[in-house]
């Protein structure tokens, strides 16, 4: 009996020392803003400091992507548009040229609250609609559950994946190697409550 | 017998069982390739949060852990529901083998 | 109310904690007392819970590994076990599991392969409650008989003999399983692992619903015997299943432990009542769980099939397959609980004289 009992303990102990390794890495999260198949993704990160609220202010991150194919999620949709939000009346876009993350003033015209992927006005329709007649955009903001229209003024004149949501995505490094991701998940296009 | 000897015995089937790769499909049915990654950014309690970046970092070490946490839990609970079970004062060795 | 609420490390959810442990529960009193994984019965109760389906399979296979090592080690108390015939029938299983998924990989490529699998499904239920009701109704009458010429039957006589024929087979290598009492070929456990491998591979199940009837009707096994050889199977087969998917990184180790820790408690229940309910009371509760199961398969296929409708009849296999776990906890419970005070009465008087 306390031999098995030796061997068990052993036998946990030694997996114990396989494992127990310090798994001191890190996970982002962000919109993708660009993607190059097989070599790598840009981020905008989410800087929140509170889960399901993001906040991108800017900083951006580059990571090759995951060697091993079994690591790697659906390819990721990119685009500029980041968020939008309509009580502080901005929208805030990624600008490729610059590098960096824009917070343009716009007005709203039209937002349709509690509209989920399923909705008429919605399913099967492919965002932005960018309408250069009156000047306005109209995106589909999941995380808020609306169907928004805004006038960004001059700015309609970028590129139209300005206002195209990226992908939100998450990747997982170690400390050894920051820039590589061990694994990339595609949030947007991954439902895990579906089998 | 002892219990645990009769633990060994189900180790050493358990190759067996490895010889079929796709017993747990079978098992358990298809499953689409996804990646998932653990938000570890908000996990405050430690071990926890040591066992998401492990699942994030090295998922054979992840199943290496689980293959050895399920059963040895397994064998503790065990042990620990006999203890109680004694307590009550049944007879836990025997039974009437009687279909009818 | 949060603290009743547990978040769960890598989907990230929060979970109703006491939830998995009632589920944990229930199956572990029904999964002890038949000898079953009980797959078909977890997954609706974690859907209702909210539990990410995606880490369902993998975290149900984990706690079905480790409930199934307490019943096996419970029933091996009881001598329920018969560790020579599990090792020879895993073999089958194994060989016919990956014979029957290679089949449906075939068939995948023909297409329309899930409605025939779940069709399929729902004539192999049929036929088994069929076995188990028609063979309660044979030694009915066998007894009948006996009463008529005054006589009484064999306690471990059962309606159908077709285990006694199947081991009048002798094809060599004869072996002696001295636990289940079966003296026979080393093919016959072979051949109906293999066969019941090969339906568990292709319906895409853990195989403990056929294979536990299998034990009874095919090699001839004493029903509590068959029960506790079975779940020795589940024990091994759940584990390298929960290997393989958490391995793909499908498990959510921390919900399997909070459903271990009810299913620890469970299984005592379950496999103490097998002491007081005799075979046959096992069998027909046993038949009544299986017309559950075919019931909330043929609820599924009717959503399937019928679109407009798939609301309703998905609603009613969960409904179906709840309170199916539900009744059957609670009836084993009421049988353990009774048996046991039976006996401690029995035990005191004893004492007391």
């Amino acid at each position: 009996m306390k031999k098995h009992i030796l061997t068990i303990a052993l036998l946990a102990a030694l997996s114990f020392v396989l494992t127990a390794c310090d798994y001191d890495g890190g996970v982002e999260q962000g919109r993708v803003v660009a993607y190059e198949p097989g070599k790598n993704v840009t981020l905008v990160l989410d800087t929140s400091p509170v889960r399901n609220k993001p906040l991108y202010n800017g900083k951006t991150a580059v990571y090759k992507l995951p060697v091993d194919s079994m690591d790697m999620g659906a390819d990721p949709t990119c685009g500029g548009l980041l968020a939008v939000n309509p009580e502080k009346k901005t929208v805030s876009v990624y600008d490729p040229a610059g590098k960096s993350v824009r917070e343009l003033p716009v007005d709203f015209t039209d937002v349709q609250k509690d509209i989920d992927a399923r909705h008429p006005l919605v399913a099967g329709k492919s965002f932005p609609m960018i309408d250069r007649e009156n000047l306005t955009v109209t995106v589909y903001a999941p995380t808020l559950r609306s169907l928004v229209t805004f006038s960004p003024g001059a700015a309609i004149s970028m590129p139209p994946d300005t206002w195209k949501f990226g992908d939100e995505a998450r990747v997982a490094f170690s400390n050894a190697e920051k820039g590589q991701a061990l694994r990339f998940m595609n949030i947007t296009k991954t439902n895990i409550f579906s089998r | 017998m002892t219990t645990l000897r009769r633990l060994g015995v189900a180790v050493c089937a358990l190759p067996l069982a490895l010889l079929a790769p796709s017993l747990a499909m079978a098992a358990g049915g298809k499953s689409a390739p996804i990646a998932i990654v653990a938000d570890t950014r908000f996990i405050d309690n430690s071990l926890m949060h040591w066992w998401a970046q492990m699942y994030n970092e090295n998922h054979m070490a992840f199943a290496l852990m689980t293959m050895v946490i399920i059963p040895v839990l397994g064998v503790i609970l065990g042990v620990v529901a006999d203890f109680f079970m004694r307590m009550t004062g049944i007879d836990l060795e025997k039974r009437e083998l009687a279909e009818k | 109310m949060d603290w009743l609420y547990m978040m769960m490390p890598i989907s990230g959810v929060n979970i109703f904690w006491p939830g998995l442990i009632i589920l944990g529960l229930g199956v572990g009193i029904i999964g002890g007392f038949f000898g079953l994984g009980g797959a078909w019965m977890v997954t609706p109760g974690l859907n209702i819970l909210g539990f990410p389906m995606a880490f369902a399979i993998g975290t149900d296979m984990a706690q079905m590994a480790g409930k199934s090592l307490i019943s096996t080690m419970r029933h091996g108390k009881f001598g329920n076990v018969d560790y020579l015939l599990g090792i020879v029938m895993l073999i089958g299983t194994v060989i016919g599991m990956e014979i029957g998924a290679q089949m449906i990989m075939w068939l995948e490529r023909i297409g329309q392969v899930d409605k025939v699998v779940r069709w399929f499904y729902v004539v192999l239920l049929t036929i088994i409650a069929w076995i188990v009701f028609a063979d309660v109704a044979k030694r009915r009458a066998k007894e009948r008989e006996a009463r008529e010429k005054n006589q009484e039957v064999d306690k471990l006589e059962s309606g159908f003999d077709w285990g006694k024929r199947l081991q009048a087979i002798r094809v060599p290598p004869m072996v002696h399983f001295k636990h289940a009492g079966v003296y026979c070929s080393f093919w016959l456990p072979i051949c109906v692992s293999l066969f019941t491998g090969w339906l568990a591979g292709i319906l895409g199940i853990g195989g403990g619903l056929i294979r536990m009837p299998a034990l009874v009707y095919l090699i001839g096994c004493p029903t509590h015997l068959a029960v506790g050889t079975d779940l020795f199977e589940v024990a091994i087969s759940g584990l390298y299943g929960a290997a393989s998917f958490t391995y793909k990184g499908r498990t959510e180790l921390v919900a399997a432990i909070i459903m271990l820790a009810g299913a620890a408690v469970g299984a005592q229940i379950g496999v103490v009542a097998t002491k007081y309910v005799k075979g046959y009371g096992i069998r027909i509760v046993f038949g009544m769980a299986v017309i559950g199961c075919l019931f909330s398969v043929l609820f599924r296929q009717l959503a399937a099939e019928l679109p407009s409708m798939a609301n309703l009849f998905t609603v009613l296999a969960t409904i179906d397959v709840l309170g199916l776990v539900s009744l059957t906890a609670i009836y084993i419970t009421i049988r353990m609980l009774k048996g046991a005070k039976a006996e401690i009465a029995a035990k005191k008087r004893a004492a007391g004289n």
